[in-house]
């Protein structure tokens, strides 16, 4: 979103409230154009999501209770798996919305990728978590998608 | 920007990985599942060899298993 609201010489960030009526708004349209909208979460909250995962995971985790509590406004849509079964070439695909990040992802024998970024910068990044026989992994970072032993990865918001 | 520390701990991750596939199919994994952890870890090797990060570290360790 281009631009700045200012009330009484302030920025109007996503941490304040816009309130008509007395009621707290979630976005502002001006001449049908959203102008504002209120961050989900203060930016640089990291982590929202700590995921860990192993072998044989059935990720029902990340795949029904993270998306049942964040939904849309953290991802794309539901976590979804992509091919394969627990315990046997299992991996789900995670699409975030922009502003929500992987902050961290480390695996059990290769080691840990805590750069902010992984291998791709910015926000609204995608990953496929995988599972298989004694290993595990996941995607688009600088440390393989796939050692022995478990994984764990970190959702934060940036904001941006 | 990966600072120095990461790159060398990415290094090490990377060494790791060329280790492992040259040693080949472990004992306690199915040919099947080995089969998928190699592709993996290949095509994962041929796309860390690109990244702009890396400074003088010896990459061509990986090259008997990219090329």
């Amino acid at each position: 979103m281009a631009g700045a609201i200012y009330f009484n010489g302030s920025e109007l960030t996503g941490q304040h409230d816009v309130k008509l009526n007395n009621t707290n708004m979630d976005n502002v349209y001006l001449n049908g154009t959203k102008i504002w909208t209120r961050h989900p979460y203060p930016p640089g909250t990291n982590p929202l999501i700590t995921f860990s995962w192993s072998y044989n995971s059935t990720y029902s985790t990340m795949i029904t209770t993270h998306w049942n509590t964040y939904g849309t406004v953290m991802f794309k849509q539901q976590p979804y798996t992509h091919s394969g079964s627990p315990g046997s070439d299992y991996r789900i695909y995670i699409n975030l919305q922009p502003g929500f990040y992987f902050s961290y992802y480390s695996q059990d024998e290769l080691g840990t990728d805590s750069d902010g970024q992984g291998t791709t910068t910015g926000s609204g990044q995608s990953t496929v978590l995988y599972s298989g026989n004694s290993v595990s992994g996941a995607t688009g970072f600088s440390i393989s998608s796939s050692g022995n032993g478990g994984s764990t990865i970190k959702i934060g918001y940036s904001g941006t | 920007m990966a600072t120095t520390e990461q790159i060398a701990h990415y290094y090490e991750g990377f060494c790791r990985v060329v280790d492992n596939m040259n040693a080949g199919k472990p004992e306690n994994m199915t040919q099947a599942s080995w089969e998928i952890h190699k592709s993996i870890n290949i095509e994962w090797l041929k796309r860390i060899v690109t990244e702009d990060f890396w400074t003088d570290e010896d990459l061509t360790i990986a090259n008997s298993l990219i090329e």
